[in-house]
């Protein structure tokens, strides 16, 4: 039989690996669960402006075609449109604000890779990759949530079906 | 169980180091969210992460150096070499790599400055700023000759703006440089009518005796004079080549050098003369007849180079092919500096029939039609006589920093005291902005426009185009704009930009050109007309005058002698002479905001950020003084400290003190070491008018203390090891 100062040892230790265990967890997932739900500074819709308007995805990501990273659009180039459209709106005039004062957006970004893995977005849009398929169906996200979890074995397995080379320096440069 | 507030305690503890270690273990190896930051504004040929390189020419000296900047998203990443260039052949050193510093540097002055009271405050805004310029400038204009500016070398079209605005405003122009190329000039101008500087083809030569300059290091081009010595060691078809050098240091370039003399400063001419003295006899070329009474007993005795030794060097020069000898800074700052290299280029003239002579730092008229006047540049002894007489009520600095360059002793702080009304123009708070009224911050010279004409010996040349890489990102404004904005109250150039001065002289072929190739040059001699220099080359043959030509008098260096006197007072006083010679990473001192450039070891000491004070081994161990140990450099005009390096790289008649740290202002990096221009007991250089660097005699005492150097070395001195004998 277990003097009650033993059991008691017991139970504190197993409470110290059990909250142990969630802090990792916890710790891991946290910064998914806010890619997930933290609030961009402007609530920029893509369900309106990609879904509803049918805006091609490549007329604000410029870069998608042409490089590496597939970019946001500039101040200036969100004012060319909302300088008419909707002016009033409360979002809007964030927008106006920053251009007034000649600020830029500092977005939250929502897919992200570690920096030891180098993609090129021209490489898989040239191939004929649509954006959804690493990006998700945007054009009914009202705010972006990452839905596609980017793992290395999706990135492999894709590359695979596509016969595309799986070499390992093709990524990890 | 009942817990005691020890053991609540301790278990508190732990549970939060647990906690601890369980968030930093699942923080790791995640992908870091960060933010997406917007453009502004972003032209369409802009790609975000994508590099684009834009061609300008680099502003950091006066080689011309050609080079690309990579840019991304707007903002300057990587200066590197033009691959094409002439000049730069895809090579920049390290000052121009570092130039990124100047564009970021936290103390860049965010706007104009003007004084209340005893402070600079900011002013309201550029408008301001400029009025009071032209207020000032006004003033100036009231009593002709009354303006003085202060420069630093002025070159291309901006040098000329500058010389053209203060024609008409009435300025005089002072042009500090440190160790600046007077010497050097004066001496070609008296031998070839032109004052241009000798040019270093050290890749046509087979035979290069160095009197005392480092073109490998501290030099007025010294990426294409290392590409010059790549070619003269391991060119096409090179075979056997040597390098001499005679100076008191050990240079860059006397450490690559075959062989390195040690002689002591001011003597370098002596024995050029020497040489040319024993080679005349057999060269068709004519000699000073002067030169001949110098024996080569005296020239021995005043250098401290055996007889023999020059007799050996003079076979060595009369054996080589194409033998070629070049000066440079420990010969040229002495006081008897020009007549050195008036005498080391009358040698090449002798052994080749010719001087050859280059241009890198040119300074014409804004248009063909126009002259610069001869006096409009004054030289420093005049320009400090007129400060301490009052006779000029407006001074300007315009990128020139005096009060750190100049001994203390000329008392140039006190001369300003007299000045009604001093502005300067400058990125970076310096010593001398610090002292004025008005402080106008400029811009670094990826934001501007620019250019430089370099003409190259024996009529080649090529046109250096610099355009602005970047948007300016400080309060700054460029040079020429501020003055052009200053006189637009005047009849001066209205309406016109530096731009606009710029393009007008190109086709729009011509100028598209430049901008994707930095500049223009071609096979065929440049149509020098079109940029508005007159051709200077070949320059026309001078008659060879039978007296010493006036100025250039070699008795006004160490020693004082004249020909007779020469036996008895070779280096008579007492003390080491003091050599303050350009530091290889900052310069004159205006790199030392660079952190980059603090962080790079000295090529030749390998110590970083600091200064120190080299002395010969013997001298060291005759004073019982290692490396490390902190000694007091005492002259007239007063004393610095600074760990001592003993070397066997130095003439046991000298110490060295690099130039560059000792700031007392400019900037959070600036601000360390000591200034060994400030031990100067000024003289001024005859033929110049420039102070002489060389000229100073110093005591070194012992203090006791101790500063451990950071080396890159671990060289134990070879005497101590008795490996080389003594």
């Amino acid at each position: 039989m277990e003097a009650p100062e033993e059991i008691l040892w017991k139970r504190i230790k197993i409470t110290a690996l059990g909250l142990f265990c969630f802090l990792v967890v916890f710790s891991f997932f946290l910064p998914m669960w806010l890619a997930r739900v933290k609030a961009q500074p402007i609530a920029f819709s893509h369900a309106r402006h990609a879904g509803v308007r049918q805006i091609s995805c490549v007329f604000c990501h410029t870069g998608v075609l042409k490089g590496d990273m597939a970019g946001v659009p500039s101040v200036k180039d969100c004012m060319q449109c909302h300088q008419v459209v909707r002016p009033d709106s409360p979002e809007v005039q964030k927008i106006q604000e920053h251009w007034d004062k000649g600020t830029p957006i500092e977005w939250f970004k929502v897919y992200n890779l570690p920096q030891h893995v180098h993609f090129s977005h021209r490489a898989h849009v040239s191939k004929g990759i649509e954006c959804k398929t690493c990006h998700g169906d945007l054009t009914h996200m009202d705010v972006v949530r990452r839905e596609v979890d980017l793992n290395m074995g999706k990135c492999v397995s894709c590359h695979r079906e596509n016969k595309a080379p799986d070499d390992c320096t093709i990524c990890h440069r | 169980m009942e817990l005691t507030r020890r053991e609540f305690l301790e278990i508190s503890l732990k549970l939060s180091a647990i906690a601890g270690t369980g968030v930093a273990l699942g923080g790791c190896g995640l992908p870091v969210q960060s933010a997406l930051v917007s453009q502004l504004k972003m032209p369409e040929y802009r790609l975000p992460g994508e590099p684009r390189w834009f061609a300008t020419t680099c502003g950091d000296c006066g080689a011309g150096c050609g080079v690309a900047v990579k840019i991304i998203e707007g903002r300057a990443k990587k200066i590197e070499g033009l691959p094409t260039h002439p000049i730069s052949r895809g090579k920049v050193c390290s000052q121009g790599h570092s130039a990124l510093q100047d564009l970021y540097n936290p103390d860049r002055l965010p706007g104009p400055l003007g004084r209340q009271g005893d402070k600079l405050a900011p002013l309201k805004d550029w408008k301001e700023a400029v009025t009071l310029l032209g207020k000032q400038l006004q003033k100036g204009m009231e009593k002709p000759g009354a303006t003085l500016w202060v420069t630093g070398p002025l070159r291309g079209t901006t040098g000329a703006l500058v010389a053209a605005i203060a024609q008409k405003v009435g300025a005089r122009i002072w042009v500090l440089d440190f160790p600046g190329l007077q010497s050097e000039r004066a001496a070609m101008k008296a031998l070839t009518g032109h004052a241009n500087l000798p040019d270093l083809s050290l890749q046509d030569s087979d035979f290069v005796v160095n009197f005392g300059g480092d073109f490998l290091g501290a030099g007025c081009s010294p990426v294409r004079d290392n590409w010059a010595y790549g070619e003269f060691r391991q060119g096409k078809g090179r075979n056997i080549v040597l390098l001499l050098s005679l100076s008191p240091r050990l240079s860059l370039t006397s450490a690559n050098s075959d062989q390195w003399i040690p002689v002591r400063p001011g003597s370098e001419g002596w024995i050029a003369l020497g040489v040319g003295n024993l080679l005349s006899k057999s060269k068709r070329t004519p000699w000073p007849e002067w030169a001949g009474r110098v024996s080569l007993k005296t020239i021995s005795q005043v250098s401290g180079v055996s007889e023999e030794r020059i007799r050996k060097l003079a076979r060595k020069i009369e054996a080589a092919e194409k033998p070629l000898v070049v000066g440079g800074f420990d010969s040229a700052a002495c006081t008897n500096g020009v007549w050195s290299q008036w005498v080391i280029q009358s040698l090449n003239r002798l052994l080749s029939g010719r001087v050859n002579a280059c241009e890198p730092d040119l300074l014409v008229p804004l248009s063909i039609e126009e002259k610069i006047p001869s006096n409009l540049l004054i030289s420093g002894r005049a320009a400090l006589d007129g400060l301490k007489r009052g006779a000029f009520h407006t001074v300007w600095f315009l990128g020139a920093n005096p009060l750190y360059l100049l001994p203390k002793d000329l008392e140039m702080e006190k001369a300003m005291e007299k000045i009604e009304s001093c502005a300067a123009f400058t990125p970076c708070l310096n010593e001398t902005a610090a002292k004025v009224e008005l402080v106008l911050p400029t811009v670094s010279w990826l934001e501007e426009w620019g250019d430089q004409r370099i003409v190259l010996s024996q009529g080649g040349g090529l046109y250096c185009l610099r355009q602005p890489v970047v948007m300016e990102r400080s309060g700054g404004k460029s040079l020429a704009e501020i003055l052009l904005s200053a006189i637009s109250g005047q009849a001066i150039l209205k309406g016109k930009s530096l731009y606009d001065l710029l393009r007008s002289r190109f086709t729009t072929l011509e100028w598209e050109t430049a901008l994707t190739r930095g500049g223009l040059w071609d096979e065929a001699p440049l149509d020098w007309e079109h940029y508005g220099v007159a051709p200077l080359y070949p320059p026309p043959p001078v008659p060879l005058r039978k007296r010493l030509p006036k100025g250039l008098n070699p008795w006004d260096g160490l020693p004082a002698v004249s020909f007779k006197e020469a036996r008895k007072a070779a280096f008579s006083g007492e003390g080491k002479v003091l050599i303050p010679y350009p530091s290889l990473t900052l310069g004159d001192g205006s790199l030392a905001n660079r952190p980059w450039m603090q962080e790079l070891p000295d090529p030749m000491v390998t110590t970083l950020w600091t200064h120190w004070v080299e002395l010969h081994d013997s001298v060291a161990e005759e004073s019982g003084i290692e490396r490390g140990d902190v000694v007091r450099i005492v002259s007239e005009a007063g004393s610095i400290e600074a760990p001592a390096f003993p070397s066997p790289g130095i003439h046991p008649d000298c110490i060295a003190v690099p130039v560059g740290q000792g700031h007392t202002s400019y900037g959070r990096y600036a601000q360390r070491g000591a200034n060994p221009l400030t031990l100067l007991k000024s003289q001024w250089q005859e033929g110049t008018g420039e102070p002489a660097w060389i000229s100073t005699r110093v005591r070194i005492e012992k203090t006791g203390k101790k500063q451990r150097m950071s080396t890159m070395d671990h060289r134990v001195s070879l005497l101590e090891r008795r490996v080389l004998p003594e």
